[in-house]
């Protein structure tokens, strides 16, 4: 709901700075949106699916038990570990967090699962980062990137600490 | 500037059916769904499989409002902010003060890494620091603003989405940090013209 709110609000006033800068730009930029979203629609229908039998397969005791809210930092080193293999787009990672969140796993640890995977994705690294930067800097960014998941998890721990008491 | 918005046009104007349905992104996809969802039925039987079903409707249902908006939220955003304010914003600075405007300008910049890669290297050839370009991506990375609209606000909750963004803050600091204890990268003359390179890492 909050969110709804909230997108709708940008949504609506950044329309409204577009138009009167002119209609053709709110155009486009419309016709851009409903572009994305038509093919985004069919592959995330995919990868929700998918996650969701994923979610069947693997017992939620387990997930619980490798990656969920008491495994503390042995969870959040693990779950750094596995975000940073998950070789794909927002399209199945998100579905993958869905999943996680539902079958008992902790924030934190899920924290850094995303921070993982964001950071070290390689299908980008490869189509991207290699190209365009060259293999010095992408070994110098992965290299300085390393300690982060884990920490991004560990400052959840305290976060949720003082927002949950 | 006509360049980039000709290329969005091109690219927003006609839907490419074959491409969605046919990629092999999609199509893998596709096949490993098609097999855990078979071994799903086969081991957990149909109730799970159903089960599983039903819940993935639901999220969709939930979700796919909230991306319609996050994405025009995102494409607007696109169309207001030229990637050129971007580049000329983060200049040559370095230091501190460097790696803040990155982190910030990592936070607004839209889109994917189709977007953020030509600006990292025209950043580069206007002799932007390596400290401040791993800033940036590392803050486009865990703090973009479309990554947190379109995906994690309607899939996580604005709550754990929010806790998520926060402790993400310090991340693009700590890690220009430890790049400083890399050995020192070649860099691309940073005496150069910043306005004469712009220009050449945007082709």
């Amino acid at each position: 709901m909050v969110a709804i709110f909230i997108l709708g609000a940008l949504a609506l006033s950044l329309a409204i700075i577009a138009l009167r800068r002119s209609p053709t730009l709110l155009a486009d930029a419309l016709r851009s949106a409903i572009y994305r979203f038509v093919e985004l629609t069919p592959r995330l229908i995919v990868g929700l699916l998918l996650a969701g039998f994923v979610g069947k397969l693997i017992p939620s005791e387990l997930v619980a038990g490798v990656i969920g809210p008491e495994t503390g930092l042995w969870g959040i080193l693990i779950a750094s570990l596995v975000g940073g293999f998950v070789p794909s787009g927002p399209i199945l990672a998100f579905p993958i967090v869905v999943v996680l969140l539902g079958s008992g796993a902790g924030l934190p640890q899920v924290v850094a699962f995303i921070t993982a995977w964001s950071l070290l994705a390689f299908h980008r690294m490869i189509i991207y980062e290699l190209p365009i930067m060259g293999w010095t800097f992408c070994w110098q960014r992965i290299v300085a990137s390393l300690p982060l998941p884990p920490i991004a998890g560990g400052i959840t721990i305290g976060l949720m600490k003082i927002y949950y008491g | 500037m006509m360049t980039v918005h000709n290329e969005n046009k091109k690219r927003s104007h006609r839907i490419d059916w074959k491409k969605i349905f046919f990629d092999r992104v999609m199509l893998t996809m596709t096949g490993v769904m098609a097999i855990c969802g078979t071994t799903c039925w086969w081991l957990r039987g149909p109730e799970a499989f159903f089960d599983s079903f039903h819940s993935d409707l639901q999220t969709l249902v939930d979700i796919l409002p909230k991306i319609a908006l996050a994405l025009m939220t995102a494409a607007l955003v696109q169309s207001l902010v030229p990637r050129e304010f971007i580049v000329r914003w983060l200049g040559e600075k370095s230091g501190l003060k460097g790696v803040s405007i990155a982190t910030g300008v990592g936070v607004i910049t839209p889109g994917g890494p189709m977007m953020s890669f030509p600006i990292v290297s025209a950043m580069s050839n206007a002799g932007t620091g390596r400290a401040a370009l791993i800033a940036y991506l590392t803050s486009w990375e865990t703090l973009g603003f479309q990554r947190i609209l379109s995906w994690e606000f309607p899939l996580m909750g604005v709550e754990y989405a929010m806790i998520r963004a926060v402790a993400s803050i310090p991340l693009p600091f700590l890690a220009a940090w430890m790049s400083s204890f890399l050995p020192p990268a070649q860099t691309v003359d940073p005496s150069s013209e910043a306005t004469m390179t712009l220009r050449g890492g945007q082709d």
